[in-house]
């Protein structure tokens, strides 16, 4: 099930939150959401759920275990047991196609291609149950005993299956203990909303954009121009399908008492690729820093190995596709680049100049992320370089320009930090709206024109997948 | 503080009640069998199964059964593409087709419902000295093609640009379609063997001739997408120039204003070229018997606009009958049981059917015999572009043979064989280049 269906807005949401809120006990609450969250899990993977209780149910097991080992080696064997199951059933179900494709290039092989379907999430829960067993080794966190208490954190449904990465240690407490609480609600309402706005109303028809600019038929001749236009809404409809994502389930969490890290900070507005990787998917860099770069020595000792580890697995994570190596390997050489050469003196350069610089590299990396045959991404960069026929910009580029740059504008706007600046500014007048009465009736009708916008658009278009689903 | 209070709790109720009332709503209203709007029959709840239930098939159908029979759905629909409109107002579905070539022609093809005529051949009456109404064919090229009136506004609509109280189709061309199409004349070709000289005729649309340049430049220049199609043909296939032909007398009518056709007076045009391939010489337009249409046209590109401008300019049809006795019959059907005799420029058709006015609009199959001796019989594979031109091949081959690839079923091959077919003339009008339907109906009858 994902969040932007209409079964989830209308049945699954509403039943949940009447369910929970029928009791104050987080005990009573906990069954009913393992219950939800495994039906939901269920409803698009009937089959994979058991994979989802099996992996929880070994890494548990194995935390039990380590929790008992006497000796230091011991604690250590079990981890890695649950490391090797959990990186070991990820490898099988993600990897093996893509492993025995890269085998068969090479002389005297020739496997079948094994068609393994992809279980839904397994790359964000995978990795949730991971901070849970090292935290627990490194003897930050206590044993979680119960199963269905463990198996709630994997699967608890606002981030099972395209995150964000909750960490164990996170929502340690709220497993236990955890209050609804009005303003929760409130805030969770309108974090929800607003990311299902961005997911209906934006990334969607950013998408419409990118078809029109990439899938056309007769893409071998697009311009230049067309090109570009094609993979800056490309950029529109990533950021605000996957933050739409996001928002989604951290406005879901805080209605169940849930309070979960942030993933985005508005990763345009940044000014290098060290902070555009600070602001884009934070879980997934932290977990890399936190559970990869640091075990390996950080910065300490062999820092360079070490960050081309992280990348490799930063762009492999992505995809079983060469495309997505390559866009991690990408990033590598541009911090490397960047560390060397820019932060140095960075106070030198305008940070205007810096600030486009990081968005043409980060755009740069979109064609590596967008175009996994490589021969339609040499397409496109021989239509940027060596403009074919139609030229830098033929009559098509122009009419798609004109049609669409003010949406991608305003939407590049909207990827700002502009509402939290607003609020900044304009603070006091703010707070009094807030606390009238009018103000009161301003923001719950803007909430549901919202829903009623986005779901008047489900109802209209079928169009509906999540770009983040694949991983 | 007890505002912001209330205030929290207007915003969850007010969420929680609508969501429970929509979701109750779906669960009390009767369930709709159809909706008229789409035209199809809506899903209803899906019989639960285990097979179903193990392949996540069953949740999909659950969800199709939700999605169709959402409460008020068509009001919803309404409002999401009121929505559409306003904010995304240039993502509107016909906008999306601007540069799609059209893979069907149906909807700008004339209204194929129009009875044929079913008269008696026509006594061919002979030739009366009409006065010249239009010049003389000019010698062809003139260095430069006829200047255009400055252009005026230029209005976009529905894949369509209208400029001088013109509508024209946007042109953009496939390279790898435009050498398939010269690749299936080829193998045509080379099942012909040497006795059937086959000719290429590729009409180019109004856009290439009285747009802006911008709007023939690059892919979308029909020139170039010609000349990859005859680039790729065999030395002995004949392509026919029809092109110069056609751009040096741009300062006649001899496209449609209102309709994707040429004109009576544009096929004569490229009747012309082609003569120059086939080693006739073409008739004058002052040997020929001229008729006007009654009535004013409007045509397929006023269909699909519905512009105003054009409605107050309408169309005008003429035509030339060719200096010729002859017969005409049509087959419509694939089982070639139907026939009717045909007159190949009927005056009686009027007005918003003008176009019908040759040839009898599109039919399977055609034949005309005619009262000359010349030897010389061709087989004409066309669209419709090739009902206005087919009158005045009458004015030169024993017999004509006339067949559209999107109704003819049988083998062309087999015709071309027991008949004694001497010429083949391939005619098809730039977007008919990757016309699915006639594309894979030539591929049927071409085997």
């Amino acid at each position: 099930m994902v969040f932007s269906s209409l079964v989830f807005l209308y049945v699954f949401l509403p039943a949940c939150l009447v369910a929970s809120w029928l009791t104050s006990r987080t005990r009573a609450q906990n069954v009913f959401l393992l219950l939800a969250s495994l039906f939901f899990y269920a409803w698009g993977e009937p089959i994979y759920v058991i994979l989802l209780l099996l992996t929880c149910f070994v890494i548990w097991l194995c935390g039990i275990l380590l929790g008992r080992a006497r000796s230091r080696r011991a604690r250590r064997g079990w981890l890695v047991a649950a490391i090797i199951f959990a990186l070991a059933s990820l490898v099988y179900f993600k990897y093996t196609g893509f492993m025995v494709e890269i085998l068969n290039t090479l002389p005297f092989f020739n496997f079948q291609v094994p068609q393994i379907t992809l279980p839904i999430g397994i790359s964000f829960y995978t990795f949730q149950a991971l901070t849970y067993i090292i935290d627990l080794y490194r003897g930050e966190i206590r044993i979680q005993r119960s199963y269905a208490r463990f198996l709630l954190y994997v699967s608890l449904f606002p981030q099972l299956i395209a995150g964000p990465i909750v960490r164990y240690a996170d929502i340690e407490r709220e497993l236990h203990r955890r209050e609804i609480t009005l303003d929760g609600m409130a805030a969770g309402i309108l974090r929800f909303l607003g990311g299902l706005a961005k997911k209906v109303l934006i990334a969607n028809y950013a998408s419409e954009i990118v078809e029109l600019c990439l899938e056309s038929g007769h893409f071998s001749q697009i311009s230049a121009a067309t090109a570009i236009l094609g993979i800056m809404a490309f950029a529109i409809q990533i950021y605000f399908d996957f933050s739409g994502y996001s928002d989604m389930a951290i406005g879901l969490g805080l209605m169940f008492g849930f309070h979960f890290l942030e993933n985005f900070k508005h990763p345009y507005i940044s000014s290098t690729i060290t902070e555009f990787w600070r602001r884009w998917h934070i879980s997934l860099s932290t977990f890399f820093r936190d559970y990869v770069y640091i075990p390996l020595g950080g910065n300490k000792r062999h820092r360079f190995r070490n960050t081309l580890i992280v990348w490799f697995l930063t762009g492999l994570w992505h995809g079983a596709n060469l495309n997505f190596v390559v866009w991690g390997l990408y990033y590598f050489l541009l911090l490397m680049l960047e560390r060397i050469l820019i932060l140095p003196h960075r106070d030198k350069i305008p940070r205007l100049i810096r600030h486009l610089w990081t968005m043409l590299a980060v755009l740069v990396g979109w064609t590596l992320f967008y175009f996994t045959e490589t021969a339609r991404f040499l397409t496109f960069w021989g239509r940027i370089f060596a403009p074919g026929l139609a030229g830098f910009a033929d009559i098509e580029a122009k009419i798609l320009w004109k049609q669409h740059i003010l949406f991608i504008l305003l939407a590049a706007v909207f990827s700002t930090p502009l509402l939290p600046w607003i609020r900044k500014r304009f603070k006091d007048p703010l707070h009094r709206l807030e606390y009238s009465r009018m103000g009161g009736f301003l923001r719950t009708a803007g909430a549901l024109f919202l829903l009623f916008v986005s779901t008047a658009s489900l109802v209209a278009s079928s169009y509906n997948p999540f770009l983040y689903f694949r991983f | 503080m007890r505002t912001r209070q209330t205030n929290q709790s207007i915003l969850v109720i007010g969420f929680l009640v609508t969501l429970l009332v929509i979701g109750v709503l779906h669960l009390i209203l009767p369930e709709q069998a159809v909706s008229e709007d789409e035209g199809r029959a809506l899903a209803h709840f899906p019989k639960l199964s285990y097979a179903d239930a193990l392949t996540g098939e069953q949740a999909v159908k659950i969800e199709k059964w939700y999605n169709d029979q959402f409460p008020f759905r068509e009001n919803f629909i309404q409002a999401g593409k009121g929505w559409r409109s306003l904010a995304y107002p240039n993502l509107n579905t016909d906008g999306m087709a601007i540069y799609l070539i059209p893979d069907e022609e149906g909807t700008f093809a004339p209204d194929p419902t129009e009875p044929p005529p079913t008269a008696p051949p026509p006594t061919s009456e002979p030739a009366e000295e009409t006065p010249a109404t239009t010049e003389t064919l000019l010698p062809t090229e003139a260095p430069e093609p006829p200047p255009l009136d400055p252009f005026g506004e230029v209005t976009t609509t529905k894949g369509l640009i209208i400029i001088n109280n013109r509508a024209m189709e946007r042109y953009y061309g496939n390279e790898e379609r435009l050498k398939a199409y010269g690749e299936r004349l080829n193998r045509l070709n080379e099942k012909l063997g040497s006795g059937t000289q086959l000719y290429s005729l590729i009409a180019p649309t109004a856009i290439e001739l009285y747009a802006p340049d911008e709007h023939h430049s690059g892919y979308s220049s029909q020139k170039l997408c010609i000349g990859i199609v005859n680039d790729t043909l065999d030395p002995d296939i004949r392509a026919v120039q029809a092109y110069d032909k056609l751009l040096f007398h741009r300062d006649q009518y001899i496209y449609y204003r209102t309709d994707h056709h040429w004109t009576g007076l544009g096929a004569y045009y490229a009747y012309a070229a082609f003569c120059e391939s086939a080693g006739f010489e073409a008739a004058g337009l002052e040997e020929m018997e001229h008729y006007q249409i009654e009535g004013t046209y409007l045509g397929s590109l006023y269909r699909v606009s519905k512009n105003a401008v054009l409605k107050d300019k309408p169309d005008t049809t003429e035509g030339w009958k060719p200096n010729a006795e002859y017969t005409a019959t049509a087959w419509d059907n694939s089982e070639m049981t139907v026939t009717y005799k045909i007159r190949l420029n009927d005056e009686r058709v009027k007005g918003g059917n003008s176009y019908l006015n040759f040839s009898g609009g599109d039919r399977a199959l055609l034949k005309i015999e005619t009262n000359h001796q010349s030897g010389r019989k061709i087989l004409l594979v066309k669209d419709s572009f090739g009902n206005a031109f087919v009158p005045y091949l009458a004015n030169h081959f024993d017999e004509i043979y006339v067949i559209d690839p999107r109704y003819y079923v049988r083998s062309m091959t087999d015709l071309i064989r027991r008949e004694g077919i001497t010429d083949v003339l391939i005619l098809n009008y730039m977007f008919g280049t990757s016309n699915q339907t006639w594309l894979s109906g030539f591929d049927l009858i071409a085997k």
